[in-house]
């Protein structure tokens, strides 16, 4: 790996140490696109410091690579070659990111199904400014996509970027929980770098010592699923950004001005033609601006526009939250089926009410973290007897309806009429 | 969720109910139905060191339990067609169901889907199974050798 060229200072980390190819990624304008992109999407409508960028998070994860991946070098678990190779994939994992981070990518998602990941790999793989840093530097594009996938045929260098302790959720817990002010989101980041492993079988691990720190990990990431990551009001206006994007879309003056940005081939030929970097949050709020300048769009889009700029969105009408998502799946499938056609017969909009259900993965019976006993081999934490993690429950399961406020006292009487026997605490 | 209800149908199908009591299972016959027999239920596996691993199948299953409803036509023929090659590998290696499952899973994702391709699959995958003998992870690639061939042709 290359010498230290510079220094970064980072809110949660310190100081950042890069080297000559690191910093020639970042000071691509793909790279710098992330500077524009926040990690939290809407957080900032709740959490006014929640103003992070992705620019910082891909720093602060390609920084705790370092630190763990180089432990591992120097416990000779993973050849010292490797380590600006996992350092750039941790760097470039989340390059990828569609403005407003999640709630764009959803309509990626269900339309194209593209999913931030994909953007990554092209990005890795086509995008010439980050390719041709790249191979200056000899370091094979479609290696680095492959571990950003987690495809690498080395399966502890996919688990170091996508399991539950990985370099991604780790540095992100504490940023986020930095910049929201969640003190219970806090985890001793310093205990489980210094102590992380790898087992006989290529896991990630944790050695028996370090078991509370893994805990306090998974407790943390709970708090900050309920009182961030899945907060009423935060996942209300990425419903409400998400609904602007596809009406944007479907006007035809405004599809125009988004360009290549409306379908998940558009979005590859930008990535390609090295026009990537103009996709970030500042294109898409500035975009919102113009419309409602000019008065392009229907009344819906501007409306909508208007809400969103001015913190009126949707109002939560019914919020419950479970830890038996599969039994309130089965009991809810016919109930919300009749809630929607109801809605339909009573004219109302498809954006004026948002039906809302998602489940949370807590702990992962099959991808947990593993705790490595005294001979090597290693059995997953929700096993470990002496761990509170086999107690709690392992998934979490939100359904709210979600409607705008001219609309929010007839959906909230419909929603208990028809869905609150189902759901009642 | 639809899709995790078929792959729920298909793991059942081809090991047993008792499939149901080991998720990863689940994962390595949905990985296998899809890359070797079309099955198209649009997940997508990482490599891990127990094999094929989708995370949105793992959320999905979180929510969705026996009987459901998967409305994916093939998926009865589907099912008997990753049975038989499990009943195949079985015989030639002498390797218990899930235990074949678990071979032909790794087999294929080592050659097909990991970059770099290791230049000795076989023992990549005893690397990380050291159980198993070199003999029956011989036999299981012939077995699986033109599936691999189409495969790699599809690709190319």
């Amino acid at each position: 790996m290359g010498d230290v060229v510079k220094y970064i200072y980072d809110e949660v980390h310190g100081y950042i140490p890069l080297t000559d190819l690191e910093l020639r990624i970042i000071d691509t304008p793909t790279f710098q696109r992330l500077r524009r992109v926040k990690q939290l999407a809407q957080a900032w409508f709740v959490y006014p410091g929640a103003v992070h960028t992705r620019f910082s998070h891909c720093l602060g994860a390609m920084y705790l690579m370092g630190r763990i991946a180089g432990k591992f070098s120097r416990e000779g678990l993973i050849p010292k070659d490797d380590l600006q190779l996992l350092k750039v994939a941790a760097l470039l994992h989340d390059v990828g990111h569609t403005p407003y981070s999640h709630a764009i990518e959803t309509y990626f998602k269900e339309k194209f199904q593209v999913t931030h990941e994909d953007i990554s790999a092209w990005i890795i793989m086509e995008d010439p400014h980050i390719k041709d840093a790249l191979n200056e530097y000899g370091i094979e594009p479609r290696e680095v996509a492959a571990i950003v996938s987690g495809r690498h045929k080395d399966p502890t260098y996919n688990m170091l970027l996508s399991s539950d302790l990985d370099v991604d959720r780790l540095d992100y817990l504490l940023r986020d929980a930095l910049h929201t002010g969640v003190k219970y989101g806090l985890i001793d980041i310093h205990r489980i770098t210094t102590t992380l492993t790898v087992d006989e079988k290529g896991y990630v691990a944790v050695p028996e010592k370090a078991v509370q720190a893994a805990e306090s990990f998974y407790i943390a990431r709970l708090h900050m699923y309920r009182s961030v990551y899945y907060h009423k009001t935060i996942t209300a206006y990425q419903l409400l950004i998400n609904a602007i994007y596809e009406e944007m879309i479907e006007e035809p003056k405004v599809r125009e001005i988004l360009g290549p940005f409306t379908t998940g081939d558009g979005v590859r030929r930008a990535v390609r033609a090295g026009k990537i970097y103009l996709w970030d949050d500042f294109f898409i709020g500035g975009l919102m601006n113009y419309v409602m300048m000019k008065g392009l769009g229907d009344n819906v889009l501007r409306n909508l526009i208007r809400l969103y700029l001015g913190r009126e969105g949707y109002h939560t009408v019914l919020d419950r939250i479970t830890y038996n998502p599969r039994e309130l799946s089965e009991k809810l499938s016919n109930a919300l089926t009749e809630f929607r056609g109801r809605l339909r017969s009573a004219g109302v909009g498809r954006h004026n009410v948002k039906p809302y259900f998602d489940t949370v993965t807590i702990v992962s019976e099959e991808n947990c973290v593993r705790v490595v006993a005294g001979t090597g081999t290693s059995i997953p934490i929700t096993r470990f007897q002496a761990s509170i993690i086999s107690s709690i429950p392992k998934s979490m399961g939100i359904l709210r309806i979600y409607a705008l406020p001219d609309c929010a006292e007839y959906v909230r009487k419909l929603s208990v009429d028809l869905l609150n026997h189902y759901v009642s605490v | 969720m639809g899709r995790a209800c078929c792959a729920l149908i298909l793991a059942t199908k081809v090991l047993g109910v008792s499939a149901l009591r080991d998720p990863l299972l689940i994962h390595k016959a949905t990985y296998i139905a899809q890359k070797l027999f079309g099955l198209k239920l649009g997940y997508r596996f990482a490599w891990l060191s127990s094999g094929p691993y989708s995370r949105s199948l793992s959320k999905e299953l979180t929510t969705t339990s026996l009987p459901c409803q998967c409305t994916v036509r093939s998926i009865e023929e589907v099912s008997t067609k990753v049975a038989d090659l499990i009943t195949r590998v079985c015989k030639s290696t002498g390797l218990p169901p899930h235990e074949a499952l678990d071979v032909i899973a790794g087999i294929v994702m080592l050659s097909i889907d990991v970059y770099p391709v290791p230049s000795d699959v076989i023992g990549e995958l005893r690397r990380r199974k050291p159980s198993l003998r070199r003999e029956a992870i011989d036999s299981a690639v012939k077995v699986l050798f033109p599936y691999l061939r189409a495969l790699k042709q599809r690709t190319q």
